[in-house]
């Protein structure tokens, strides 16, 4: 478990926040991911969790145990706090076999007669045990990768760091490593802090993500969630592909909300008080087209399209309704073909209201919670 | 990025002539430092542990080091210049010895006009023939399909690796009026009435010494050639320019950074240099501001106020000349070269005329290399009773060994062997220490001031050897220490004088151990001695080899600061050849430059084998 208080970390003396007085908990053995944009502050505070970098001020808590604290004065080194950290550029140490990267860790720890069996354990858990006499230079990108992993987990930390472990491999290789950290991962149920700025690593790897924008956290929560809920127009903008619509004139019927955009009547879901004007997210693949006998449904406009890009598994299309060009994912077989009429339908329950940005995000990040209304929810 | 232009940097790095490491090291670092400097994440590892932090303890003694063995020097020498009293004098540092009497003697002898012409036209014409044969075989080397393309490197290492004043000695050899075996032979060939060519001449001294730095500009712009990328120019093909318009248009303008940079960087070299206009300079009346120099300290009656005023103009103008070379190598990453990426060559296929380019760069080749190392085994087996002989057949049979043991049984040349090695391996150990630690607190470090480090370590790459020996001639007849006339001097100055091309290498190194590999280990549970003795210092080890070899290669070398503050008793091999080729024992001088080659050629071969063994590979 990870627990981080109000942690402040400022560079340029005390100019740039790069970590704005944040709070989260990792809940024992889940993974949560810092997502964001390079410069959010994710990495910054990783490295201060891991102790590389000493914060302006608040807590951090390692497994329950105080290794960073502005209040009782404590500062553990990097070495104290046993966590393993897996770094951006894996920091294979190029003089040194395999074997001698990953028993690192153990010397002086472990008994000596120990340390080369649970080297080879940890391995074997990459499924590396057959190269450990080889050179750390004439690995692969994910083989390196692997002996960065083993190599963290090798003493048993109390936590695992990811620091952007999949950023520097190839698109495939990325794939497959991601299901195969994810699976380690839950088979040894560590407590796992992850960093990425990709949002499709972050949804399929976490049981939690916090969205960081400019040193705070903007978004928390499960993934699903946070995909089709995002808490706000930023937010909805960088995971994932959006439509987002204004919706003016908004009232309740029925439990559902419904307003007037450009795209012409839309109903929506929303929390709260309802507003008289706000941001609608429309998801690219809840946009579909239906046949002309459904033209008087809710949610059904006339349209045209603009342009239809065949990507393989789906055709890229954009459509103006009305005026506004709609972003969708086609199935394949439907085949648009370009300046086609056509009508197009989002079904209400996939459109959510979005909070705008300049409103200050109230976001709770007692993770406990979260994961028990998605379980609730699910 | 592991790449040929890697491979060439590495050896280089230890067997280059400084002012190599200098265009490598001052076009690439600036793009470097640039690159890294941001990526160095805030006061990070390096924050606050108060004012007793060990650290500025250790940047502290670094700093005076750095102070004493830099700006102190240089600062008494420009006061000397600029007082009327002699080094040592009891009035000598009080401001009543203010004077421009040193100045108006220099500039109102005469004498400053003509040295100045002559020094600037042994400096442009070097610079000129030099550059023109050396990119000639860089271009031969990189873009052609000559055949045996590929030797050229080596011997241009090889060539690299021999000390100026034996080649200098060698064209004598070759070419004197009297004794040159080149002019022997074309007078019996071409059965010529007189010796068809002169040494002792400007000719003569530009020839001599543009041989010499001839694999400086092959090294040099074969690294701009092999890092254009060729599609530049492929894209001017398919434009559908020429060869000759995409060379002019194309090529050209991407090299000229490269090219203005090399040619200033030979002009400082040719203004510098001192065994060519020493050795041939004087007896053919033709003097540039070192041999002024040297004479004015080393000949009665000596003028140590003269000196220090030609040893600071020179310091000058070479500082104006690297500042244009800075200005012209700053924004190196605008022009595709440099950029540290190599590229595949793109080969002009010169079908026959390939048999041309072949012939003109053996001839090269033989000219810088073959005859210079020929005429000197020759001597060096010719016996010492006969004087010097040019090679003829009739002299084979008297060719003997007995150089070789008089080399054994010579004072001078045990003394100067013994001395050498004892200041070659004091000076590159002292050397590498200092600025490994230097490097360490300007690259790895946020304490302030550690630009004034950087600053320091570097600066004597642009201070002219003679100047730097003038320089500490003046500290140490003024300062009350026991060091002047004692081996401690050369020892001293050694340091000072090689510091820089370590410091170079050094923090080259340090940047490519990249901060997350020490943080790895930190993170892994290791204190910051043992990440440091476990991964830091093994990582660093090739590049401090690099540094320690190249310090003792030139230490081997080192002549012309020598020359101004050794005495009897701790001369050094150069000094000792100097010595040896005034007093006339010509045999006795080439066996031991021979052997002196073998043992150069020795430690480059051993730092080639262990850097290839032990060096990092980039992935």
């Amino acid at each position: 478990m990870i627990e981080v208080t109000d942690l402040l970390k400022t560079f340029a003396g005390g100019k740039v926040r790069a970590v704005d007085e944040i709070s989260f908990t990792v809940p024992a053995g889940s993974v949560l991911t810092l997502l964001g944009p390079s410069g959010c502050g994710k990495t910054t505070t990783m490295r201060s969790i891991a102790g590389l970098e000493k914060p302006d001020s608040g807590e951090v808590k390692v497994g329950g145990k105080v290794v960073y604290s502005s209040h009782e004065k404590v500062n553990l080194r990097a070495n104290q706090r046993n966590v393993g950290m897996v770094f951006q550029s894996y920091a294979i140490w190029p003089h040194m076999t395999v074997l001698d990267n990953v028993s690192y860790p153990l010397k002086g720890k472990a008994e000596r007669a120990t340390v080369r069996d649970r080297t080879l354990r940890s391995l074997r858990l990459v499924g590396l045990d057959h190269l450990a006499d080889r050179r750390a230079p004439n690995l692969s990108g994910g083989q390196q990768q692997r002996v960065a992993l083993a190599r963290a987990l090798v003493a048993e930390p109390e936590v695992l760091l990811l620091d952007e472990p999949l950023s520097n491999l190839d698109a495939k290789l990325r794939e497959t490593m991601r299901k195969e950290i994810r699976e380690l991962q839950r088979s040894l149920g560590i407590t796992t802090l992850y960093v990425t700025h990709d949002q499709s690593e972050a949804l399929a790897i976490s049981d939690l993500v916090a969205v960081m924008s400019q040193g705070r956290i903007v978004d928390f929560g499960e993934p699903e969630r946070i995909y089709a809920r995002p808490r706000s127009r930023s937010v909805a903008d960088f995971i994932g592909m959006a439509n987002i619509v204004n919706v003016q004139n908004v009232r309740e019927m029925d439990g559902i909300w419904v307003g007037d955009s450009q795209l012409g009547r839309l109903a929506f879901h929303g929390d709260g008080p309802v507003p008289s004007s706000c941001s609608v997210l429309i998801r690219l693949e809840d946009v579909q087209l239906v046949g002309p006998e459904q033209a008087d449904n809710t949610n059904v406009w006339p349209g045209q399209v603009v342009s239809a890009l065949y990507l393989g598994g789906y055709w890229d299309c954009i459509i103006d309704v009305n005026g506004h060009r709609l972003r969708t994912q086609i199935p394949r077989r439907q085949r648009p073909r370009e300046s086609e009429r056509v009508y197009v339908f989002a079904a209400g329950r996939s459109c959510y209201m979005l909070a705008e940005d300049d409103s200050e995000p109230i976001v709770d990040t007692d993770a406990e919670q979260h994961l028990a209304l998605g379980s609730a929810a699910s | 990025m592991r790449t040929p232009f890697r491979a060439a940097r590495r050896h280089s790095l230890i067997e280059g002539d400084s002012v190599t490491e200098q265009l490598q090291d001052t076009a690439r670092p600036n793009v470097l430092r640039r690159a890294v400097e941001p990526l160095q994440r805030g006061p990070g590892r390096l924050h606050g542990r108060g004012p007793r932090d060990p650290r500025k303890i250790i940047f502290a003694v670094v700093a005076i080091i750095l102070l004493w063995e830099v700006a102190i020097p240089l600062a008494i020498l420009v006061w000397g210049s600029v007082s009327g009293a002699r080094p040592g004098a009891s009035e000598f540092l009080s401001f009543s010895s203010f004077t421009l009497d040193n100045f108006s003697r220099a500039f109102g002898g005469g004498r400053m006009g003509s040295v100045f012409i002559d020094t600037t036209i042994f400096a442009t014409g070097t610079a000129a023939l030099a550059f023109v044969l050396g990119t000639f075989l860089a271009w031969v080397a990189e873009r052609t399909n000559t055949p045996l393309r590929s030797l050229i490197t080596v011997m241009m290492v090889l060539r690299l690796i021999l000390p100026g004043i034996l080649t200098t000695i060698s064209w004598i050899f070759l070419a004197s009026p009297n004794v040159g075996t080149l002019n022997h032979w074309a007078m019996n060939i071409f059965g010529l009435g007189e010796p068809p060519l002169n040494i002792y001449s400007m000719h003569g001294m530009i020839w001599v010494e543009a041989m010499d730095i001839l694999p400086l500009v092959y090294l040099l712009m074969g690294a701009a050639l092999r890092s254009t990328d060729p599609s530049l120019e492929e894209a001017s093909l398919v434009s559908g320019k020429g060869l000759l318009q995409t060379t002019s248009r194309i090529t050209l303008p991407l090299v000229l950074p490269a090219i203005l940079a090399t040619i200033i960087l030979l002009i400082i070299r040719g203004i510098e240099t001192f065994e060519t206009p020493a050795l041939i300079g004087i007896p053919a009346q033709r003097f540039t501001f070192v041999v002024e120099i040297w004479r004015q300290t080393s000949t009665t009656p000596t003028d140590f106020g003269l000196a220090a005023v030609y040893a600071v103009l020179i310091l000058a103008f070479c500082w104006c000349l690297l500042w244009f070379y800075n200005r012209m190598t700053r924004h190196a990453e605008m022009f595709a070269v440099i950029t540290g990426k190599a590229f595949r060559p793109r080969r002009i296929d010169l079908g026959r005329w390939r048999w041309v380019t072949f012939g003109a760069t053996w001839f090269i080749i033989m000219c810088s290399l073959g005859l210079p190392m020929i005429i000197l085994l020759w001597a060096s087996f010719y016996p010492p009773y006969r004087g010097f002989q040019p090679i003829s057949a009739e002299a084979i049979p008297l060719l003997s060994l007995d150089n070789y043991k008089a080399v054994f049984d010579n004072d001078l040349v045990q003394r100067a062997f013994v001395n050498s090695t004892f200041l070659g391996l004091t000076s590159a150990t002292l050397c590498v220490l200092l600025v490994t630690i230097a490097a360490w607190i300007t690259v790895k470090t946020k304490i302030r001031g550690r630009k004034l480090l950087d600053n320091l370590a570097f600066a004597p790459i642009a201070i002219p050897a003679v100047t730097m020996g003038v320089a500490f001639l003046w500290l140490y007849l003024t300062v009350p220490l026991p060091v002047y006339g004692t081996i401690w001097i050369l020892l001293l100055l050694y340091v000072a004088r090689f510091m820089a091309v370590a410091m170079r290498i050094m923090s080259a190194s340090m940047f490519q151990v990249n901060d997350e590999l020490h943080e790895a280990a930190e993170v892994s549970g290791a204190g910051w001695w043992r990440s440091f003795r476990t991964v830091t210092m093994p990582l660093l080890r090739p590049g401090m080899l690099a540094a320690w070899i190249f310090v003792l290669v030139h230490a081997y070398r080192e002549l012309s600061a020598s020359l101004i503050v050794y005495s009897y008793g701790n001369e050094p091999i150069g000094v000792a050849i100097f010595d040896i080729w005034e007093n006339g024992s010509y045999g006795l001088l080439s066996a031991f430059g021979i052997l002196i080659v073998l043992v150069l050629i020795f430690f480059s071969v051993i730092a080639r084998v262990i850097s290839s063994r032990y060096g990092v590979k980039e992935s």
